[in-house]
């Protein structure tokens, strides 16, 4: 015991401290060998393998690369479902991840203004991030909608009125689309855009309040002050945003649902795996290619502490 | 007379005056004065426009869906029924309440929920310490852990964790959520992790200094300068943690199975057999068949059961909400 406290005197602070920052981590550190990293390689394992549920046991057969040759050959070059499913998962990403970054930055501008009934207000918005449940949208849309329908004409009918007077504005057919995919969204964007809303509110009570009033001071519009001062300091944020959006948009993407079909409906599970690391692998370079774009488009302070 | 007439012309100018100052566009200063006040009041319309009208569009399938379960069975396809029910009744309740076993899944569900959040705070929290003010070229490769925690999908890694609960014996048991919860590896840690981090970054420096000068060590400033003043991360993980924990239904499925009961798990086991379910609680012929043959029926109890679910996240959230609110504008997620 003497020793160990001898020990621990001739070890300067730092590196003390440096020692302790592990102890810090180590439940956590236990925990990702356990529940990340092992299983991550198993996976990658799984992959290379034929893997079969035989009574309770896993029978496992080493293929090499055939699974991911399999799902080259049949659902790229034949049946071309995989890329199908990614396409469109990439698209309603592509359609969603600018509505979700405008629409949460200006509803938490205007959350954070002076409003009538503000606190009410807030409440209710945060009301998705609460409810934010599989179980419970796919109760929403699917039973939910049956019992309306019958007794009412649904939203669907509004949008196909919406979609004609369009056309006879002379808008074009893409544009029309795009527009009401928007529209027919915009409670799957609220839904999706909770936790967004709160990050931007939290980053704009950050601001310091004396660029407003030297702002106000100086007789800026509300517009110029949103413009030049609230959205330059909330900018780098927008990478937090985007990346916790597409991270989210995976989680939902019909590529998930079809790795847990291969998985637990047909009980291909050296397939799945070889699914689920190669839409990782196309996830990392999405997010990567994502990041490196933004970087540098993006007002950002020092870091230094 | 002639006094009052005069004061009477005199009147009438000075308002002439006053009025044509008021609309009196010569003057550029004022010109710009009036359009600045005018795109603000623009602005102010459109704002409450949108945020009231989202307020209702949120709210709107909430309010419709309690109007639906209180509504008595035999009035599910009455087109004079809008809002408020002809015949109030609690029947769709029961039977929702029947058909999930819902005490016991409420009670599994809240205390799964709880201990997990427990876990999962005191784990983020002292891995967001170390993160943040004891680093070393270590921490700061594991923090790229953190990030691939928050990356990677959980459906790429959970049959390897489903085999491995397998082995050690803890499929089926409440104790395998609360594990990896406890360990750092629950329902997003990750990004709790991360909210720990930059919450306690953005606590000054030197607090920490002047406690280590009095001979504080790193836990004592953990425990008693860093948590103390971290109240509104705590707020905010704990709430999240609590609530996507409530509602999530992947990992309960897959680990929980069928011998632990909890609310997500039922509503899934019941979609698709309330017929099978009623019928073996012996309450299906209670019904009556005119009732039971309309295909409306099902999706009915199965509204009744989302809110059945929904009911008790809201009910607390209407009481924290307050704490809640102030204590993530007060987070700085920020980075």
């Amino acid at each position: 015991m003497k020793k160990l406290r001898l020990l621990n005197k001739h070890i300067p602070f730092k590196t003390k401290k440096k020692i302790l920052g592990v102890v810090f981590l180590l439940p956590w550190l236990i925990g990702i060998l356990m529940f990340f990293i092992y299983p991550f390689f198993a996976t990658v394992w799984y992959s290379l393998n034929d893997v079969k549920p035989r009574s309770g046991r896993l029978e496992i057969k080493f293929l090499g690369l055939d699974n991911y040759r399999y799902i080259f050959e049949e659902l790229v070059v034949n049946n071309k479902t995989f890329i199908r499913v990614m396409w469109e998962s990439l698209q309603t990403l592509l359609i969603n991840l600018p509505v979700i970054l405008i629409f949460s930055l200006l509803i938490a501008t205007m959350l954070n203004s002076k409003l009538r009934g503000r606190s009410l207000i807030r409440m209710m918005f945060f009301i998705p991030v609460i409810l934010n449940s599989n179980i419970i949208e796919i109760v929403m849309r699917g039973s939910f909608n049956a019992v309306f329908s019958s007794s009412r004409n649904g939203s669907i009918l509004d949008s196909i009125r919406f979609e004609e007077y369009l056309i006879e504005i002379g808008i074009g057919q893409s544009l029309i689309s795009f527009l009401l995919s928007a529209v027919n969204r915009i409670l799957q964007i609220i839904n999706l855009s909770g936790v967004q809303i709160l990050i931007f509110l939290s980053a704009i009570q950050s601001i310091p309040t004396q660029l407003y009033e030297a702002a106000e001071i100086e007789g800026a519009t509300k517009y110029e002050i949103f413009w030049k001062i609230t959205f330059p300091l909330v900018s780098p944020l927008f990478l937090t945003v985007i990346v916790y959006t597409i991270v989210d948009s995976f989680i939902d993407s019909p590529v998930m649902q079809f790795i847990d079909y291969t998985r637990d409906n047909l009980r291909y599970y050296g397939l799945s795996a070889a699914i689920s690391i190669l839409f990782f692998i196309v996830n990392m370079l999405l997010l990567l290619i994502i990041f490196l774009t933004i970087r540098k488009g993006v007002f950002t302070y020092d870091d230094k502490r | 007379m002639m006094t009052n007439a005069k004061k009477f012309t005199n009147l009438i100018k000075n308002v002439g005056n006053r009025l044509s100052s008021k609309f009196d566009f010569s003057n550029p200063l004022k010109n710009q004065v009036r359009l600045s006040k005018a795109k603000d009041l623009m602005m102010n319309i459109v704002k409450y426009i949108v945020l009231y009208g989202l307020a209702f569009i949120i709210i709107y399938p909430l309010i419709q869906q309690i109007s639906v379960a209180l509504r008595h069975t035999r009035e599910i396809n009455d087109p004079s029924v809008v809002w408020i029910p002809k015949r109030f009744s609690l029947d769709n309740i029961r039977l929702a309440i029947a058909a999930l076993d819902y005490w016991n899944a409420l009670r599994n569900t809240f205390v799964i929920s709880l201990l997990a959040t427990l876990g999962q705070l005191i784990a983020c929290s002292l891995a967001g310490y170390a993160f943040a003010r004891l680093k070393s070229r270590v921490t700061n490769i594991l923090f790229i852990f953190v990030i691939l925690t928050i990356i990677v999908p959980a459906s790429t890694i959970s049959l390897p964790q489903f085999i491995y609960f397998q082995r050690i014996g803890l499929l089926g048991k409440a104790y395998s959520i609360i594990l990896m919860s406890v360990l750092g590896q629950g329902i997003k840690s990750g990004i709790f992790i991360y909210i720990f981090r930059q919450f306690f970054k953005g606590i000054p420096l030197e607090l920490d200094e002047a406690a280590e000068v009095d001979g504080a060590s790193p836990f004592q400033i953990y425990y008693r300068i860093m948590l103390p003043n971290a109240k509104g991360a705590i707020v905010t993980v704990g709430l999240f943690a609590f609530v996507w924990q409530w509602n999530d239904g992947y990992y309960a499925s897959l680990f929980l199975r069928d011998t632990t009961k909890v609310l997500t798990t039922a509503m899934y086991s019941i979609q698709y057999g309330v017929h099978g379910h009623l019928q073996s609680l012996g309450l299906w012929e209670l019904i009556g068949a005119d009732v039971t043959k309309n295909p409306l029926f099902l999706s009915m109890i199965l509204n009744t059961a989302a809110i059945l679910i929904m009911s008790p996240l809201l009910i607390m959230y209407y009481f924290v909400q307050k704490l809640f609110v102030e204590g993530v504008e007060r987070t700085g997620i920020v980075g």
